[in-house]
């Protein structure tokens, strides 16, 4: 009997020695498939010229067989937007984690939805500064135990939460912005769906288009990978409501 | 009567137990004394008959340790 793949690894990776590099749990390399398949899945693998931020996002670099170009910390949006007006046909997407997207890219951030170009941000938020250690992030939530923080983000000392997708909401150069997580086979189905709407409204040159996901980091959550799935159910949800919060065809 | 197979790249194992978690038909159990070449726990296929070929475990597998094959009629 005949026998078809139906699960293996994505067309545009290649598998370096240590590809699987990522630590026990992480769910990076699951966005990476997402995002791989729908490349792949739209046909576009040779038009797309991504943009990485600095974090463990990054490592991607050694396994994608596509364009790619490692910026400056925080500045993907900036080294993206002089490549897409460049090269205007090519479809130019910005690969951030929180830090760098929120952080120390938050000027460029702002920047770039106010000037509202036509590049797609994928902003991975595990709520810490995952490479370095775990440090403090704008998204780590109240609470949470960080090297910086090892009582707790306390709202006093720290302040709250950074909600990046429904700030993007917020601009009139964004014309998708939405938040998934990976965290069960139905919500890795809906972000698909998310970042396939956010590269086909670049596709269309409606404006810029922004999805976070939700990703787990069991080395700096203390947790065992399993219990952070469970983590992200019950407590990152909570704080980060899944969905689309702009959804538009052109700017208004 | 098995649907598809599933193939298990040991060396890409962390051993975080996700395919376990999301394996309805329970084909995938992380196993108790058999470790990898880096020292972390391998998962082992406990009930390859039930197996539908779903290809959520090799989806949800952050090392790409999976790869679910269906068997397909020419």
């Amino acid at each position: 009997m005949a026998k078809k793949m139906v699960t293996g690894n994505p067309a545009i990776w290649i598998d370096p020695p240590g590809a699987a590099m990522y630590c026990p749990g992480c769910q990076h390399p699951v966005v990476h498939r997402v995002i791989a398949d729908v490349i792949e899945e739209m046909g576009i693998d040779g038009e797309v010229i991504c943009m990485l931020g600095v974090g463990c996002h990054a490592f991607v670099q050694v396994a994608w067989n596509i364009d790619m170009l490692s910026c400056a910390h925080g500045r993907a949006l900036d080294s993206g937007t002089a490549l897409k007006r460049l090269k205007p046909e090519a479809i130019v997407f910005t690969v951030q984690g929180d830090g760098d997207c929120i952080a120390i890219g938050a000027g460029a951030f702002v920047a770039a939805m106010t000037r509202a170009e036509k590049i797609t941000t994928i902003m991975y938020n595990n709520t810490n500064y995952g490479t370095t250690g775990g440090q403090l992030a704008p998204t780590t939530l109240l609470g949470q135990k960080t090297t910086t923080t090892p009582r707790g983000r306390d709202a006093s000392v720290e302040g709250y939460p950074a909600h990046t997708a429904e700030l993007a909401a917020t601009f009139r150069g964004t014309v998708y912005s939405a938040r998934g997580s990976v965290h069960t086979p139905a919500n890795y189905q809906r972000t698909k769906k998310y970042i396939k709407t956010a590269f086909q409204k670049q596709i269309d040159g409606a404006g810029y288009s922004f999805v976070e996901v939700l990703v787990a980091c069991p080395p700096n959550w203390h947790l065992p990978p399993v219990e952070c799935l469970d983590r992200i159910e019950n407590e990152l949800i909570v704080e980060f409501p899944l969905g689309e919060f702009k959804n538009e065809d052109k700017i208004i | 009567m098995a649907k598809g197979e599933i193939a298990i790249k040991e060396n890409n194992c962390r051993g975080c137990g996700y395919c376990q978690r999301f394996c309805k038909p329970e084909c995938i159990v992380m196993s108790e004394d058999k470790l990898s070449s880096l020292g972390y726990i391998l998962p082992v296929v406990v009930n390859p008959d039930e197996c539908t070929a779903c290809g959520i475990c090799g989806r949800m597998c952050p090392h790409y340790a999976i790869e679910v094959y269906k068997y397909v009629t020419e």
